[in-house]
């Protein structure tokens, strides 16, 4: 029998309508928290939520203390419909077993009887659920006339509609200042006005800090990366006495990293007993070269530094991602030179994308919880004030099932509900320093009066 | 008749006069002597980091031809001109004492004819997609590569050698000694004018 149109298929499809404006409203509040990007933590949004929860919940205990005779009311109609539940249900268990009986008596093969006796049954079972809804409905009926509007329903009703939306809101503005915008200019064009450099005017911070061998005048680097580095190549210089020039420029003057290679050697001597590396990138030339010093030649072959290049700068540049780029490459060197497994890239993203995005999954843990954790109080307030009337008690589904009619009758309540959509990351970037400078330093500047023979390797992406 | 000469410990004080010019002269010839022996040694160590770089070069050739038969092997003719200017190429050994401008030219043509017939092998080797992707073949081309910047750097700095002994041994009054001890002016290398005609490729 199909019913065209019954409560349960109007229920849907108004949800299905409200759901646009909903889903407009949370887009609104996303793209709005994008442009709050960087200056209020997804963590802080969170407590906000989790406090506004707290105070709707001790809200409501005073509530049920100051109405406690609504909670005797609401615990009264409960009783009463678990009451009514039982009963048919019983009714309902009687009938299953006189179904057992009757077609264990059926001789095999007599397929037809059973059909015959499966539909009768059921038809039963609908007749138990109507007279459960109709008792039901008597009930409720008097005990609203009885009890009338009762405040403490109405609160919890719209307390635990309002901490959804609380919660769906709160995670759509995390999710917006999660996905920071795409910037108007590229980060490649936003450095298409640097000036370009050479040996002669590029600053080298190891001069006056031991600590420092990057030089990052144009700010291509993160600060963060630039301090990775700096640990890695400090660890080359004390373990393998390998002294390090890392420049990484937008352009190099004439666009010849070998002429800005061996006027680095020449002016500043790179490297001690002539084991020096110099690592000059042209980030928006797309050059580079890799030079290491006469003694190191033999430790540091030309192929080894092309396999360097081709396994860790040239995707990453290509991928403009110069922080990867360089990061991995000072890791590659320093695991060849300590013959250790050579680190893997699985995955092109720099280290400020790898934060945000174990923060995101944090934060998205977070509101998950959030949400679960509502759902589940709501559900329990929910039955124990009898918010759902007959839904939260539990009718027996029908065990005499076939495929046409109404489906069992399944219990109600509030079931936990989800997050929609996903974090990519959520944690501010913080804006990039100038280069190099500062810090502590354990030993004073100054390179080792190296030279260069003309080993290395070098090209273009 | 009056004299002024004054007598010391039995040296007249012009005696003195000149005996102290001649031990200026001797310590200042000694000085002298050593730095231009210094400079011209620094110049020689420089020659034999050229050599030593054109050597490296010379090594991977036959490497290269190697991989390149395997793949191109009709390319007889490029191939053989590889194979020979390499041969006349290692023939030609310029001791450091003996480099004349003469003998440097020389040299530096033999060199220019192989770095042509090189050219010419890269260049064929385009046609061949298979070689270019062969791994053996990419590596040689990038220590190829390095071994060419490795003779830049060794001739500039022979080049800077050379013009410090020869600025040392110019000056006055280095010169002088220069010109009785046999410290020759040495020949620097120049620009190959083989080098500046492209490589004729032929298919």
């Amino acid at each position: 029998m199909n019913i065209p149109f019954t409560n349960k298929k109007l229920t849907w499809m108004s949800g299905c309508l409200m759901a646009i404006p909903i889903l407009i409203i949370l887009g609104a509040l996303t793209s709005a928290g994008t442009k709050q990007y960087g200056e209020i933590s997804p963590y802080s949004i969170a407590l906000i939520t989790a406090i506004i929860l707290g105070v709707i919940v001790v809200l409501g205990k005073g509530a049920n203390k100051k109405y406690a005779g609504d909670v005797e009311a609401f615990a009264d109609k409960q009783k009463g419909l678990s009451d009514i539940a039982a009963k048919y249900n019983k009714e309902i268990s009687n009938l299953e077993s006189s179904f057992k009986s009757e077609i264990s008596t059926l001789v095999s093969g007599k397929g037809s009887q059973l059909k015959d006796i499966r539909k009768n049954y059921q038809e039963k079972y609908w007749d138990q659920k109507k007279g459960y809804e109709s008792e039901c409905n008597t009930f409720l009926k008097e005990w609203k006339e009885k009890h009338g509007s009762l405040h403490l329903q109405d609160y919890w009703k719209w307390s635990i509609c309002i901490g959804f939306v609380v919660i769906l809101c709160a995670s759509s503005f995390s999710f917006g200042l999660a996905t920071p915008p795409s910037p108007s200019v590229s980060p490649m064009a936003a450095l298409m006005d640097t000036r370009s450099w050479n040996a002669d005017n590029i600053p080298m911070p190891h001069l006056t800090d031991g600590d420092q061998y990057v030089s990052n005048p144009d700010s291509i680097l993160s600060q963060e990366v630039v301090d990775s580095i700096n640990v890695i190549l400090r660890r080359l210089d004390d373990q393998f006495g390998i002294e390090s020039a890392m420049v990484i420029v937008g352009h190099i003057d004439n666009d010849d990293p070998v002429a800005m290679v061996r006027g680095i050697y020449n002016n500043y001597g790179v490297g001690r007993n002539d084991r020096g590396l110099v690592i000059v990138v042209g980030y928006l030339d797309h050059s580079y070269f890799i030079a290491p010093g006469r003694s190191l030649e033999g430790d540091l072959t030309d192929l080894e530094t092309n396999h360097l290049a081709q396994d860790y700068l040239i995707p990453s540049m290509k991928a403009e991602l110069p922080d990867s780029g360089m990061l991995y490459l000072a890791r590659g060197t320093y695991a060849l030179m300590s013959e250790k497994d050579m680190p893997q890239m699985t995955a092109l993203k720099s280290n400020a994308d790898k934060d945000d995005d174990m923060q995101g999954a944090g934060v998205f843990a977070l509101f998950l919880a959030l949400f679960g954790g509502w759902g589940y109080y709501g559900r329990s307030v929910s039955r124990k004030m009898g918010l759902a009337d007959m839904k939260a008690t539990k009718l027996r589904s029908n065990p005499f099932f076939l495929y046409f009619g109404e489906d069992s009758g399944s219990g109600g309540g509030f079931g936990g509900g989800h997050i929609g959509g996903g974090y990519s990351g959520g944690h501010s970037r913080s804006s990039s320093r100038s280069w190099g400078g500062g810090g502590s330093s354990h030993s004073s500047g100054g390179y080792g009066g190296g030279s260069w023979g003309g080993g290395g390797s070098g090209g273009r992406w | 008749m009056s004299n002024n000469v004054t007598k010391t410990g039995g040296l007249s004080k012009n005696t003195m006069i000149i005996g102290a010019v001649v031990a200026i002269l001797v310590i200042w010839g000694i000085s002298a002597y050593n730095g231009m022996v210094k400079v011209e040694e620094e110049a020689t160590t420089a020659w034999a980091g050229v050599q030593s770089a054109y050597q490296r070069r010379a090594d991977l050739i036959p490497n290269l031809v190697n991989v390149v038969k395997g793949y191109a092997a009709h390319e007889k003719e490029t191939l053989e001109g590889v194979v020979n200017a390499r041969a006349k190429a290692t023939s030609i050994n310029v001791d450091a004492d003996d480099l004349t401008p003469e003998k440097l030219q020389q040299f530096q043509q033999a060199q220019g004819e192989l770095s042509q017939a090189l050219g010419r092998l890269i260049a064929v080797s385009e046609a061949y997609p298979d070689l270019k992707a062969n791994e053996n073949f990419m590596d040689l081309q990038k220590q190829l590569e390095g071994t060419e910047n490795r003779i830049n750097e060794a001739r500039n700095t022979f080049n800077t050698a050379v013009q410090t002994y020869n600025v040392k041994i110019r000056k006055f009054p280095n010169t002088l000694l220069a010109g009785i001890f046999g410290f020759d002016k040495m020949a620097k290398f120049e620009a190959d004018a083989a080098a500046q005609k492209a490589p004729e490729v032929q298919f």
